[in-house]
């Protein structure tokens, strides 16, 4: 990957910056001597947030959302209708979501979607953990919330025709999302509309 | 339509170069190798997002620059429009329409419609199936630009597909990928039927003013009998015939049927122009699909910039004159040659010399 063209400890920071998503080898040479010519203490600052956030966050045992505690926020809150539950790609869309007010249910994050050119299928996203907390009789609707992009509809496929025979209510949201995208770009009126008419499957 | 402006930074030779032309022709003059190709290629990347020499987008940023850009002012019905286009080689290209951001670059197509001639024109007859696949997607492009979205949909979920079925994937982890392709195959099927059909007439015609004895027809050649213009229709026999193929897919790995298998069909008289035709013939098939292209877009009320790269030294007098005179209909034409002497005067009125890195008047 790195033409390995410092030495050392410099180097080691360039290679590791360059494995993370978004960060070519030239952003991650930037970086890394941005962060070499910078005050001690702005490193230091960066040193403790990856070590907190690796030590404190835990992805929650119920939904798989992140959480600082066994379980999240969401799946403690009794509030919350245990009927139904929106299945989604990412921690990131329970937020886009829970910014609609439209749903009071609980989540499910997959961990991504089925992908096989990228070695993605059922058995590395959370499906398995899915279908455990379907086995509970309480759950009588599920609602297919992954991106509106192929990865996303082909994942919603797999899940409606492994979840419908269960006798489970299964929805998707409504199209009017923008095509090709995430479901974190759709603004909170669209995502609350797309929400409102869903559509049974 | 017309570019008023161009100017390219980093774009290959051209570290910074700033054009402005009139409306008519516009021929670059320089060597092989001067880079005069290159401003030809930055108006067809603006046209298509993509170029018609490479397949990635390293090789169109000049040696030691981060990006390349490419920005035209392009005049269209009275309106100006000034676009912006970041390219990128490792991650997604950046695009600007009238100095605002645009989410996606797909949003820039259709700003510059254009048909363009190049020595690899050839291949369109004598070439494998897939430039032919490629010339009616970059068309269909042209007429409608929603459609760029469609065909590389397709093409992603043939991919993703091709790789479940090399790996023996039971059918329901096929069936969500397979859905998806009868869905887009359905579309792009009925959309290129439908292309064929209205180009077949001006492509006849054209081939026929070439003073060519024998009759040009073109047709669409499907791996699926009976597809037709309609979607619903087409989804059903897609679906049908993806039941038949399912286990001949399986022992091959790949994906049988779908668009990313047809082709378009050329004929010249009793007989197929691939594997027939003399070189004379090919030429003036490649060029009757180019100029009834032009023809079905000026048809369908645009305007598109005509752009002839390179052309003119391949072609012989009763060819050049033919293309000569689609010039004069175009309001614009961009021409490239080595040897200003394989050019019609009509064609010579705004001349730029072309010299590595630079362009003069
Ligand atoms: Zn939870």
């Amino acid at each position: 990957m790195s033409t390995g063209m410092y030495e050392g400890a410099i180097q080691d920071l360039i290679d590791a910056l360059g494995r993370l998503p978004g960060i070519g080898p030239k952003s991650a040479q930037r970086i890394a001597f941005h962060i070499l010519q910078s005050d001690s203490e702005i490193a230091a600052n960066l040193v403790e947030a990856v070590r907190t956030v690796k030590e404190r966050v835990k992805f929650c045992t119920q939904c798989g959302n992140v959480s600082e505690e066994t379980e999240c926020r969401i799946c403690r809150d009794p509030r919350r209708d245990g009927t139904k539950i929106c299945v989604v790609e990412e921690s990131k869309d329970v937020i886009a979501i829970e910014r609609t007010r439209e749903f009071r249910g609980k989540y499910h994050v997959l961990g991504g979607a089925i992908s096989p050119i990228d070695g993605i299928g059922p058995d590395q996203l959370r499906i398995r953990e899915l279908m455990q907390r379907l086995s509970d009789s309480t759950i009588t609707e599920i609602i297919l919330a992954t991106d509106p992009n192929l990865e996303g509809e082909a994942t919603a496929t797999y899940l409606a025709r492994l979840i419908k025979p269960m006798g489970i209510n299964v929805s998707r949201l409504a199209s009017g999302l923008p095509v090709g995208g995430d479901l974190e770009y759709a603004d909170e009126v669209t995502l609350g509309r797309a929400f409102e008419g869903r559509t049974n499957l | 339509m017309r570019v008023l402006k161009l100017a390219l930074t980093n774009f290959r030779s051209y570290k910074n170069l700033e054009l402005e032309f009139p409306a008519g022709p516009t021929t670059f003059i320089g060597n092989n190798g001067s880079g005069k190709t290159n401003i030809a290629e930055s108006l067809i990347y603006l046209a298509y997002l993509s170029s018609h020499r490479v397949s990635n987008n390293q090789p169109l940023i000049s040696l030691g620059a981060d990006q390349a850009i490419i920005r035209a002012e392009i005049e269209s019905q009275g309106r100006t429009l000034q676009v912006d286009l970041e390219i990128n080689a490792n991650k997604a290209n950046r695009a600007r329409l009238n100095g605002n951001p645009v989410k996606s670059q797909r949003e820039i197509l259709g700003a510059l419609q254009i048909i363009y001639f190049s020595p690899e024109d050839l291949d369109l007859v004598r070439g494998e199936p897939t430039h032919r696949r490629d010339f009616l997607d970059k068309l269909l492009i042209t007429q409608s630009p929603r459609l760029a979205g469609v065909i590389s949909d397709y093409e992603r979920v043939v991919k993703q597909r091709n790789t479940l079925l090399k790996t023996r994937a039971p059918e329901n982890a096929l069936v969500p990928w397979t859905e998806q392709l009868i869905t887009y195959g359905a579309q792009l099927s009925a959309e290129r039927i439908k292309l064929v059909d209205d180009l077949n007439p001006y492509v006849a015609a054209n081939y026929a003013n070439l003073n060519e004895v024998k009759a040009a027809s073109i047709s669409y050649k499907s791996s699926t009998d009976n597809l037709s213009a309609d979607v619903t229709h087409n989804v059903e026999i897609l679906t049908a015939r993806q039941i038949e193929v399912a286990r001949q897919e399986q022992e091959r790995g790949v994906s049988l049927i779908g668009p990313h298998r047809d082709d378009l069909h050329l004929q010249l008289g009793d007989f197929p122009a691939k594997g027939y035709a003399s070189h004379g013939e090919s030429w003036s098939m490649a060029i009757s699909l180019r100029i009834g292209s032009y023809n079905l877009l000026k048809s369908e009320g645009a305007e598109p910039v005509l752009i002839l790269d390179d052309i003119f030294a391949e072609l012989d007098t009763a060819r050049r004159q033919q293309l000569t005179s689609v010039t004069q209909m175009a309001e614009q034409t961009f021409i490239t040659a080595a040897v200003e002497s394989d050019l019609p005067a009509e064609l010579l009125s705004t001349k730029f010399y072309v010299t590595p890195g630079e362009a003069k008047r």
